[in-house]
Protein backbone atom coordinates (compact mmCIF):
# COMPACT_ATOMS: atom_id res chain seq x y z
CA UNK A 1 0.00 0.00 0.00
CA UNK A 2 1.44 3.39 -0.83
CA UNK A 3 0.40 5.44 2.55
CA UNK A 4 1.23 8.89 1.30
CA UNK A 5 -0.78 8.84 -1.89
CA UNK A 6 -3.72 7.61 0.17
CA UNK A 7 -3.73 10.43 2.22
CA UNK A 8 -3.45 12.56 -0.54
CA UNK A 9 -5.72 11.20 -2.36
CA UNK A 10 -8.13 11.39 0.56
CA UNK A 11 -7.29 14.95 1.38
CA UNK A 12 -7.99 15.97 -2.70
CA UNK A 13 -11.57 14.06 -1.86
CA UNK A 14 -12.35 15.84 0.96
CA UNK A 15 -11.44 19.15 -0.93
CA UNK A 16 -14.03 18.33 -3.82
CA UNK A 17 -16.04 17.77 -0.80
CA UNK A 18 -16.11 21.11 1.01
CA UNK A 19 -16.22 22.82 -2.35
CA UNK A 20 -19.61 21.13 -2.91
CA UNK A 21 -20.96 22.39 -0.18
CA UNK A 22 -20.00 25.67 -0.26
CA UNK A 23 -22.16 25.48 -3.61
CA UNK A 24 -25.14 23.93 -2.18
CA UNK A 25 -25.64 26.39 0.82
CA UNK A 26 -24.94 29.22 -1.16
CA UNK A 27 -27.91 27.90 -3.98
CA UNK A 28 -31.49 29.36 -3.47
CA UNK A 29 -33.20 26.58 -5.80
CA UNK A 30 -31.11 23.10 -4.52
CA UNK A 31 -30.69 20.23 -6.74
CA UNK A 32 -31.30 16.84 -6.06
CA UNK A 33 -28.34 15.41 -4.07
CA UNK A 34 -27.66 11.72 -5.59
CA UNK A 35 -27.88 13.97 -9.07
CA UNK A 36 -25.06 16.44 -8.09
CA UNK A 37 -22.79 13.53 -7.10
CA UNK A 38 -23.32 12.33 -10.39
CA UNK A 39 -22.30 15.14 -12.10
CA UNK A 40 -19.23 15.75 -10.80
CA UNK A 41 -18.62 12.73 -10.95
CA UNK A 42 -19.16 13.06 -14.45
CA UNK A 43 -17.74 16.40 -15.05
CA UNK A 44 -13.95 14.64 -14.14
CA UNK A 45 -14.30 13.09 -17.43
CA UNK A 46 -11.98 14.93 -19.64
CA UNK A 47 -9.63 14.31 -22.34
CA UNK A 48 -5.68 14.82 -20.98
CA UNK A 49 -2.25 14.32 -21.71
CA UNK A 50 0.20 12.00 -20.07
CA UNK A 51 3.04 13.91 -18.98
CA UNK A 52 6.46 12.01 -17.94
CA UNK A 53 7.51 13.19 -14.19
CA UNK A 54 9.53 11.53 -11.83
CA UNK A 55 9.24 8.03 -12.50
CA UNK A 56 5.32 8.13 -13.84
CA UNK A 57 2.99 9.78 -15.69
CA UNK A 58 1.02 12.48 -15.03
CA UNK A 59 -2.15 13.54 -16.65
CA UNK A 60 -2.95 16.68 -17.42
CA UNK A 61 -6.50 17.51 -18.31
CA UNK A 62 -6.87 19.76 -21.64
CA UNK A 63 -10.96 18.77 -22.50
CA UNK A 64 -13.95 19.31 -20.30
CA UNK A 65 -15.72 16.23 -22.26
CA UNK A 66 -17.47 15.82 -19.26
CA UNK A 67 -18.91 18.88 -19.11
CA UNK A 68 -20.34 18.93 -22.47
CA UNK A 69 -22.16 15.84 -22.47
CA UNK A 70 -24.23 17.31 -19.28
CA UNK A 71 -24.35 20.55 -20.98
CA UNK A 72 -25.70 18.54 -23.94
CA UNK A 73 -28.25 17.01 -21.45
CA UNK A 74 -29.22 19.60 -19.37
CA UNK A 75 -29.24 22.73 -21.23
CA UNK A 76 -32.53 22.11 -23.14
CA UNK A 77 -34.79 20.60 -19.88
CA UNK A 78 -36.87 23.33 -17.95
CA UNK A 79 -35.88 25.81 -20.41
CA UNK A 80 -32.28 25.83 -18.88
CA UNK A 81 -32.91 25.81 -15.02
CA UNK A 82 -31.50 22.65 -14.66
CA UNK A 83 -28.33 23.60 -16.44
CA UNK A 84 -28.53 26.70 -13.81
CA UNK A 85 -28.39 24.23 -10.73
CA UNK A 86 -26.04 21.56 -12.21
CA UNK A 87 -23.29 23.59 -14.21
CA UNK A 88 -21.39 24.44 -11.04
CA UNK A 89 -20.86 21.12 -10.31
CA UNK A 90 -20.00 19.89 -14.15
CA UNK A 91 -17.36 22.33 -13.64
CA UNK A 92 -16.17 21.46 -10.31
CA UNK A 93 -15.86 17.65 -11.50
CA UNK A 94 -13.42 19.29 -14.53
CA UNK A 95 -11.21 21.50 -11.57
CA UNK A 96 -11.34 18.33 -9.47
CA UNK A 97 -9.18 16.75 -12.29
CA UNK A 98 -6.16 20.03 -11.24
CA UNK A 99 -6.90 18.88 -7.71
CA UNK A 100 -5.68 15.30 -8.48
CA UNK A 101 -2.85 16.89 -10.82
CA UNK A 102 -1.70 18.78 -7.77
CA UNK A 103 -1.43 15.48 -5.76
CA UNK A 104 0.55 13.67 -8.30
CA UNK A 105 2.74 16.86 -8.31
CA UNK A 106 3.33 16.50 -4.60
CA UNK A 107 2.94 12.76 -3.87
CA UNK A 108 6.77 11.93 -5.16
CA UNK A 109 7.92 14.59 -2.81
CA UNK A 110 6.52 13.43 0.05
CA UNK A 111 7.50 9.77 -0.93
CA UNK A 112 10.97 10.49 -1.29
CA UNK A 113 11.20 12.30 2.22
CA UNK A 114 9.80 8.95 3.42
CA UNK A 115 10.99 7.18 1.82
CA UNK A 116 14.71 7.76 0.56
CA UNK A 117 14.71 6.29 -2.62
CA UNK A 118 18.71 6.00 -2.60
CA UNK A 119 18.54 4.19 0.78
CA UNK A 120 18.50 0.16 0.92
CA UNK A 121 16.16 0.41 4.10
CA UNK A 122 13.17 1.79 1.99
CA UNK A 123 13.43 -1.42 0.32
CA UNK A 124 14.69 -3.90 2.30
CA UNK A 125 13.09 -3.12 5.62
CA UNK A 126 12.31 -6.82 7.40
CA UNK A 127 14.83 -9.05 6.14
CA UNK A 128 14.30 -12.16 8.91
CA UNK A 129 12.15 -14.06 6.66
CA UNK A 130 14.59 -13.82 3.38
CA UNK A 131 15.82 -16.90 1.71
CA UNK A 132 18.32 -16.92 -1.13
CA UNK A 133 17.19 -18.99 -4.35
CA UNK A 134 19.50 -19.80 -6.85
CA UNK A 135 18.45 -18.26 -10.10
CA UNK A 136 21.64 -19.87 -12.24
CA UNK A 137 23.67 -22.56 -11.87
CA UNK A 138 27.60 -20.50 -12.00
CA UNK A 139 26.92 -19.86 -8.76
CA UNK A 140 28.22 -21.89 -5.21
CA UNK A 141 24.71 -23.44 -2.96
CA UNK A 142 24.66 -20.55 -0.55
CA UNK A 143 22.31 -19.08 2.43
CA UNK A 144 21.36 -15.82 3.78
CA UNK A 145 23.67 -14.40 6.09
CA UNK A 146 21.23 -12.46 8.02
CA UNK A 147 23.73 -11.03 10.75
CA UNK A 148 25.76 -9.74 8.64
CA UNK A 149 23.32 -7.40 6.53
CA UNK A 150 21.53 -6.46 9.72
CA UNK A 151 25.24 -4.92 10.75
CA UNK A 152 25.80 -3.26 7.06
CA UNK A 153 22.50 -1.98 6.77
CA UNK A 154 23.69 2.16 7.38
CA UNK A 155 26.65 1.30 5.47
CA UNK A 156 25.86 -0.50 1.93
CA UNK A 157 26.05 2.52 -0.78
CA UNK A 158 24.10 3.35 -4.15
CA UNK A 159 25.94 3.03 -7.31
CA UNK A 160 25.48 3.14 -10.71
CA UNK A 161 24.18 0.23 -12.51
CA UNK A 162 25.97 -1.02 -15.61
CA UNK A 163 23.86 -2.87 -17.55
CA UNK A 164 25.82 -2.88 -20.48
CA UNK A 165 29.02 -3.67 -19.31
CA UNK A 166 27.51 -6.18 -17.03
CA UNK A 167 25.98 -7.48 -20.18
CA UNK A 168 29.00 -7.73 -22.49
CA UNK A 169 31.38 -8.69 -19.52
CA UNK A 170 30.34 -12.05 -19.63
CA UNK A 171 31.23 -12.67 -23.31
CA UNK A 172 34.40 -11.26 -23.05
CA UNK A 173 36.08 -14.55 -23.15
CA UNK A 174 34.72 -15.40 -26.10
CA UNK A 175 32.35 -18.15 -24.83
CA UNK A 176 28.76 -18.98 -25.91
CA UNK A 177 25.54 -17.00 -25.06
CA UNK A 178 24.60 -20.25 -22.74
CA UNK A 179 27.66 -20.75 -21.07
CA UNK A 180 28.63 -17.60 -19.62
CA UNK A 181 28.47 -17.24 -15.80
CA UNK A 182 25.63 -15.07 -14.70
CA UNK A 183 26.71 -11.90 -12.38
CA UNK A 184 23.68 -12.31 -10.20
CA UNK A 185 22.85 -15.73 -9.92
CA UNK A 186 20.89 -15.54 -6.24
CA UNK A 187 17.08 -14.07 -6.06
CA UNK A 188 16.99 -12.87 -2.21
CA UNK A 189 12.82 -13.23 -1.79
CA UNK A 190 10.13 -13.09 0.97
CA UNK A 191 11.74 -10.10 2.35
CA UNK A 192 9.20 -6.86 2.49
CA UNK A 193 9.88 -2.93 1.29
CA UNK A 194 9.16 -0.64 4.09
CA UNK A 195 5.53 -0.41 5.13
CA UNK A 196 3.11 2.11 3.21
CA UNK A 197 5.86 2.93 0.45
CA UNK A 198 3.49 1.25 -1.98
CA UNK A 199 7.22 -0.58 -3.08
CA UNK A 200 7.46 -4.39 -4.40
CA UNK A 201 10.69 -5.37 -5.26
CA UNK A 202 12.26 -7.78 -6.91
CA UNK A 203 16.14 -8.32 -5.29
CA UNK A 204 19.21 -10.37 -7.10
CA UNK A 205 22.27 -11.10 -5.25
CA UNK A 206 25.57 -10.71 -6.70
CA UNK A 207 27.70 -13.80 -6.92
CA UNK A 208 29.93 -12.09 -4.39
CA UNK A 209 27.75 -11.45 -1.88
CA UNK A 210 28.13 -8.05 -1.75
CA UNK A 211 25.76 -6.23 -4.31
CA UNK A 212 22.22 -6.33 -4.37
CA UNK A 213 20.14 -5.67 -7.79
CA UNK A 214 16.88 -4.07 -6.49
CA UNK A 215 14.01 -3.82 -9.60
CA UNK A 216 11.42 -1.54 -8.95
CA UNK A 217 8.50 -1.00 -11.44
CA UNK A 218 9.92 2.21 -12.21
CA UNK A 219 13.28 1.98 -11.94
CA UNK A 220 16.99 -0.31 -10.95
CA UNK A 221 18.85 0.39 -8.48
CA UNK A 222 22.42 -0.86 -7.38
CA UNK A 223 23.80 -1.30 -4.00
CA UNK A 224 27.23 -2.47 -2.83
CA UNK A 225 28.36 -3.62 0.28
CA UNK A 226 31.91 -4.15 2.33
CA UNK A 227 31.22 -7.53 3.42
CA UNK A 228 29.59 -10.70 1.64
CA UNK A 229 26.27 -11.30 3.25
CA UNK A 230 25.81 -14.89 1.93
CA UNK A 231 27.20 -18.16 3.86
CA UNK A 232 27.94 -21.25 2.63
CA UNK A 233 24.55 -23.34 2.53
CA UNK A 234 24.54 -27.55 2.49
CA UNK B 1 -51.29 -1.59 -10.98
CA UNK B 2 -47.96 -1.40 -13.16
CA UNK B 3 -46.06 -1.64 -9.91
CA UNK B 4 -47.83 -5.01 -8.93
CA UNK B 5 -46.78 -7.08 -12.34
CA UNK B 6 -43.03 -5.29 -11.94
CA UNK B 7 -41.52 -6.37 -9.07
CA UNK B 8 -42.60 -9.98 -9.01
CA UNK B 9 -41.38 -10.11 -12.50
CA UNK B 10 -38.01 -8.43 -11.19
CA UNK B 11 -37.96 -10.34 -8.35
CA UNK B 12 -38.01 -13.42 -10.92
CA UNK B 13 -35.66 -12.75 -13.37
CA UNK B 14 -32.91 -12.04 -10.29
CA UNK B 15 -33.67 -15.55 -9.04
CA UNK B 16 -33.35 -17.43 -12.96
CA UNK B 17 -29.97 -15.49 -13.29
CA UNK B 18 -29.05 -16.68 -10.12
CA UNK B 19 -30.15 -20.32 -10.69
CA UNK B 20 -28.20 -19.95 -14.47
CA UNK B 21 -24.81 -18.85 -12.57
CA UNK B 22 -24.93 -21.01 -10.31
CA UNK B 23 -25.39 -23.86 -12.49
CA UNK B 24 -23.00 -22.77 -14.78
CA UNK B 25 -20.06 -21.97 -12.08
CA UNK B 26 -20.31 -23.01 -8.84
CA UNK B 27 -22.59 -26.07 -9.00
CA UNK B 28 -20.08 -28.84 -7.97
CA UNK B 29 -18.44 -31.16 -10.82
CA UNK B 30 -20.99 -34.02 -11.81
CA UNK B 31 -19.15 -37.72 -12.46
CA UNK B 32 -16.15 -37.81 -14.60
CA UNK B 33 -17.65 -39.98 -17.59
CA UNK B 34 -16.29 -43.52 -17.92
CA UNK B 35 -13.56 -44.96 -20.15
CA UNK B 36 -15.54 -45.58 -23.08
CA UNK B 37 -17.02 -42.19 -23.39
CA UNK B 38 -13.12 -40.64 -23.13
CA UNK B 39 -12.29 -42.75 -25.96
CA UNK B 40 -15.43 -42.13 -27.47
CA UNK B 41 -15.35 -38.20 -27.36
CA UNK B 42 -11.46 -38.36 -28.30
CA UNK B 43 -11.90 -40.59 -31.47
CA UNK B 44 -14.95 -38.86 -32.68
CA UNK B 45 -14.92 -36.69 -35.82
CA UNK B 46 -13.95 -33.15 -33.78
CA UNK B 47 -9.93 -34.88 -32.66
CA UNK B 48 -9.73 -38.00 -34.78
CA UNK B 49 -7.47 -39.67 -32.64
CA UNK B 50 -7.61 -43.44 -32.72
CA UNK B 51 -7.27 -44.60 -29.10
CA UNK B 52 -5.89 -48.21 -28.49
CA UNK B 53 -5.77 -47.63 -24.61
CA UNK B 54 -6.91 -44.94 -21.91
CA UNK B 55 -3.66 -45.34 -19.23
CA UNK B 56 -5.18 -43.60 -16.36
CA UNK B 57 -7.38 -40.89 -14.90
CA UNK B 58 -5.46 -38.71 -12.56
CA UNK B 59 -7.36 -35.97 -10.80
CA UNK B 60 -5.08 -33.04 -10.45
CA UNK B 61 -7.79 -31.02 -8.57
CA UNK B 62 -11.91 -32.05 -7.91
CA UNK B 63 -12.08 -30.18 -11.74
CA UNK B 64 -9.14 -30.80 -13.31
CA UNK B 65 -8.06 -34.19 -14.73
CA UNK B 66 -4.78 -35.66 -16.69
CA UNK B 67 -5.72 -38.73 -19.21
CA UNK B 68 -2.50 -40.39 -20.88
CA UNK B 69 -3.71 -42.11 -23.46
CA UNK B 70 -2.14 -44.67 -26.60
CA UNK B 71 -3.19 -44.74 -29.94
CA UNK B 72 -3.46 -47.71 -32.46
CA UNK B 73 -0.05 -46.44 -33.88
CA UNK B 74 1.50 -46.85 -30.42
CA UNK B 75 2.08 -43.03 -30.14
CA UNK B 76 1.43 -41.67 -26.05
CA UNK B 77 -0.22 -38.89 -25.57
CA UNK B 78 -1.60 -37.09 -23.35
CA UNK B 79 -5.14 -35.22 -22.53
CA UNK B 80 -6.72 -32.68 -20.64
CA UNK B 81 -10.18 -32.37 -19.24
CA UNK B 82 -11.65 -29.49 -17.26
CA UNK B 83 -14.98 -28.91 -15.63
CA UNK B 84 -16.74 -26.17 -17.37
CA UNK B 85 -20.31 -24.69 -17.82
CA UNK B 86 -21.70 -27.26 -16.09
CA UNK B 87 -19.65 -30.07 -18.18
CA UNK B 88 -16.56 -32.30 -18.72
CA UNK B 89 -14.79 -30.56 -21.43
CA UNK B 90 -11.57 -31.59 -23.30
CA UNK B 91 -9.42 -28.81 -22.87
CA UNK B 92 -6.57 -30.04 -24.92
CA UNK B 93 -4.91 -32.93 -26.19
CA UNK B 94 -1.65 -33.63 -27.94
CA UNK B 95 0.75 -37.01 -28.83
CA UNK B 96 4.07 -37.12 -29.91
CA UNK B 97 6.74 -36.87 -27.23
CA UNK B 98 6.57 -32.77 -25.74
CA UNK B 99 6.21 -32.51 -22.57
CA UNK B 100 3.33 -29.80 -21.87
CA UNK B 101 2.23 -27.53 -18.92
CA UNK B 102 -0.81 -27.22 -17.86
CA UNK B 103 -1.47 -23.75 -16.22
CA UNK B 104 -5.24 -24.48 -14.57
CA UNK B 105 -5.06 -20.81 -13.12
CA UNK B 106 -2.71 -18.43 -15.26
CA UNK B 107 -2.30 -15.90 -12.29
CA UNK B 108 -0.80 -18.96 -9.62
CA UNK B 109 1.88 -20.35 -10.92
CA UNK B 110 1.12 -22.90 -7.91
CA UNK B 111 -1.78 -24.36 -10.19
CA UNK B 112 0.60 -25.17 -12.98
CA UNK B 113 1.82 -28.86 -14.14
CA UNK B 114 4.12 -30.63 -16.12
CA UNK B 115 2.78 -33.20 -17.82
CA UNK B 116 4.33 -35.77 -20.00
CA UNK B 117 3.57 -39.45 -21.94
CA UNK B 118 6.68 -40.71 -23.75
CA UNK B 119 6.49 -44.25 -25.39
CA UNK B 120 8.76 -46.91 -23.12
CA UNK B 121 11.16 -47.76 -25.88
CA UNK B 122 13.15 -44.51 -24.82
CA UNK B 123 14.23 -46.25 -22.01
CA UNK B 124 14.11 -42.73 -19.80
CA UNK B 125 15.99 -42.47 -16.58
CA UNK B 126 14.85 -38.91 -15.61
CA UNK B 127 13.40 -36.16 -17.23
CA UNK B 128 15.15 -32.38 -16.34
CA UNK B 129 12.67 -29.33 -16.72
CA UNK B 130 14.19 -25.92 -17.01
CA UNK B 131 12.64 -22.22 -16.22
CA UNK B 132 14.93 -20.13 -18.39
CA UNK B 133 14.84 -16.22 -19.10
CA UNK B 134 17.87 -15.08 -21.37
CA UNK B 135 20.35 -12.43 -20.16
CA UNK B 136 19.62 -9.25 -20.90
CA UNK B 137 19.91 -5.42 -20.44
CA UNK B 138 18.70 -1.97 -21.67
CA UNK B 139 19.47 2.25 -21.58
CA UNK B 140 16.51 4.60 -22.37
CA UNK B 141 17.20 7.70 -21.06
CA UNK B 142 19.88 7.47 -19.52
CA UNK B 143 18.17 4.81 -17.38
CA UNK B 144 19.60 1.30 -17.20
CA UNK B 145 18.35 -2.23 -16.50
CA UNK B 146 19.75 -5.01 -16.23
CA UNK B 147 18.18 -8.89 -16.33
CA UNK B 148 19.83 -10.94 -14.76
CA UNK B 149 19.94 -14.41 -16.85
CA UNK B 150 18.07 -17.88 -15.28
CA UNK B 151 18.03 -21.03 -15.32
CA UNK B 152 16.73 -23.01 -12.68
CA UNK B 153 16.14 -26.61 -13.25
CA UNK B 154 14.35 -29.51 -11.68
CA UNK B 155 14.19 -33.37 -12.23
CA UNK B 156 11.72 -35.70 -11.69
CA UNK B 157 12.28 -39.28 -11.84
CA UNK B 158 10.48 -41.08 -15.19
CA UNK B 159 9.96 -44.35 -13.12
CA UNK B 160 8.26 -47.71 -14.11
CA UNK B 161 5.11 -46.14 -15.69
CA UNK B 162 5.46 -44.03 -19.27
CA UNK B 163 3.17 -41.19 -18.27
CA UNK B 164 3.56 -38.64 -15.02
CA UNK B 165 3.34 -35.61 -14.40
CA UNK B 166 4.62 -33.03 -11.31
CA UNK B 167 4.32 -29.70 -10.05
CA UNK B 168 6.15 -26.32 -10.38
CA UNK B 169 8.88 -26.05 -7.33
CA UNK B 170 8.41 -23.56 -4.94
CA UNK B 171 11.53 -21.98 -5.55
CA UNK B 172 10.46 -21.50 -9.47
CA UNK B 173 6.63 -20.32 -7.83
CA UNK B 174 8.66 -17.61 -6.07
CA UNK B 175 10.62 -16.10 -8.93
CA UNK B 176 7.62 -16.09 -11.10
CA UNK B 177 5.64 -14.22 -8.87
CA UNK B 178 8.17 -11.81 -8.28
CA UNK B 179 8.86 -11.16 -11.75
CA UNK B 180 4.92 -11.24 -13.04
CA UNK B 181 4.12 -8.37 -10.37
CA UNK B 182 7.09 -6.40 -11.68
CA UNK B 183 6.15 -6.82 -15.45
CA UNK B 184 2.50 -5.68 -14.51
CA UNK B 185 3.91 -2.52 -12.95
CA UNK B 186 6.05 -2.08 -15.57
CA UNK B 187 3.59 -1.46 -18.13
CA UNK B 188 2.60 2.17 -18.46
CA UNK B 189 -0.58 3.76 -18.74
CA UNK B 190 -0.91 6.07 -21.54
CA UNK B 191 -1.79 6.94 -25.30
CA UNK B 192 1.39 8.34 -26.06
CA UNK B 193 3.47 6.00 -24.45
CA UNK B 194 5.65 3.11 -26.42
CA UNK B 195 5.37 0.11 -24.82
CA UNK B 196 8.13 -2.93 -25.74
CA UNK B 197 7.25 -5.79 -23.72
CA UNK B 198 10.25 -7.19 -22.11
CA UNK B 199 11.93 -10.65 -22.77
CA UNK B 200 9.84 -13.08 -20.76
CA UNK B 201 11.27 -16.21 -19.04
CA UNK B 202 10.11 -19.98 -20.85
CA UNK B 203 10.04 -23.45 -19.93
CA UNK B 204 12.23 -26.35 -21.14
CA UNK B 205 12.73 -30.09 -21.05
CA UNK B 206 15.72 -32.42 -21.48
CA UNK B 207 15.31 -35.76 -20.81
CA UNK B 208 18.08 -38.50 -20.02
CA UNK B 209 17.66 -42.14 -21.08
CA UNK B 210 19.39 -45.31 -19.26
CA UNK B 211 22.55 -45.15 -20.87
CA UNK B 212 22.95 -41.24 -19.91
CA UNK B 213 22.37 -39.86 -23.79
CA UNK B 214 20.01 -36.68 -23.38
CA UNK B 215 19.09 -36.89 -26.85
CA UNK B 216 15.84 -36.12 -28.07
CA UNK B 217 13.27 -39.00 -27.17
CA UNK B 218 12.03 -40.17 -30.69
CA UNK B 219 10.69 -43.57 -30.30
CA UNK B 220 8.27 -44.31 -32.20
CA UNK B 221 9.22 -42.00 -34.45
CA UNK B 222 5.67 -40.15 -35.13
CA UNK B 223 4.80 -36.48 -35.76
CA UNK B 224 2.78 -35.43 -33.63
CA UNK B 225 -0.39 -33.50 -33.26
CA UNK B 226 -2.99 -32.31 -31.15
CA UNK B 227 -5.27 -29.20 -29.92
CA UNK B 228 -4.43 -27.15 -27.54
CA UNK B 229 -6.20 -23.87 -25.46
CA UNK B 230 -4.78 -21.03 -24.46
CA UNK B 231 -3.84 -22.64 -20.73
CA UNK B 232 -1.17 -25.16 -22.10
CA UNK B 233 2.24 -24.78 -23.80
CA UNK B 234 4.69 -26.60 -24.93
CA UNK B 235 8.00 -27.07 -23.42
CA UNK B 236 11.25 -26.32 -25.53
CA UNK B 237 13.52 -29.08 -25.96
CA UNK B 238 17.05 -28.11 -24.97
CA UNK B 239 20.29 -29.38 -25.89
CA UNK B 240 23.37 -29.66 -23.71
CA UNK B 241 24.60 -26.68 -25.63
CA UNK B 242 21.32 -24.57 -24.81
CA UNK B 243 22.01 -24.61 -21.29
CA UNK B 244 25.04 -23.74 -18.43
CA UNK B 245 26.43 -26.97 -17.09
CA UNK B 246 28.44 -26.89 -13.91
Amino acid sequence: MNAPEVVLNLLAWGAVFILARRIYTKQESKPIIWKLVIVILVGLFSFSINLPYMDQQIKLAILPLGVWILYGIYSRKNEGISWDQYRKYAWLGFFANFIFLAVSLINPLIHCAIFPGNEISTYLSNSNKGKIIQTHPSADHKKLDRDSLLIQMDSIKEEPVFSEKWYYETFESGIERSKAEERFPYQLARTKAKWGSGIDPMIFVEQDGKGLLISTGQKQLYFRAEKTFLKKGE
Amino acid sequence: MRKKVLVPLLLIMILISCGIFYWYYLAPPATFPDQEEIKAILSGPNNRVGIAEIQDTIFLDDKHVYIPFITKEEDHGISFWEWKKHEWQLSSFSTGSMPQIWKMDSDDPSSYYIIWNFHPENNLEYLTFFLIKERGFSVTEGKHHYDPGIQMDYRAEAGKKSYGYTSIPSEWQNYMAAENKLMEERKPNGLFADFFPPAQYYFGWQATSADGSTEYPSYPNLNGFGSGGSSTEHLRFLNDNDIFIR
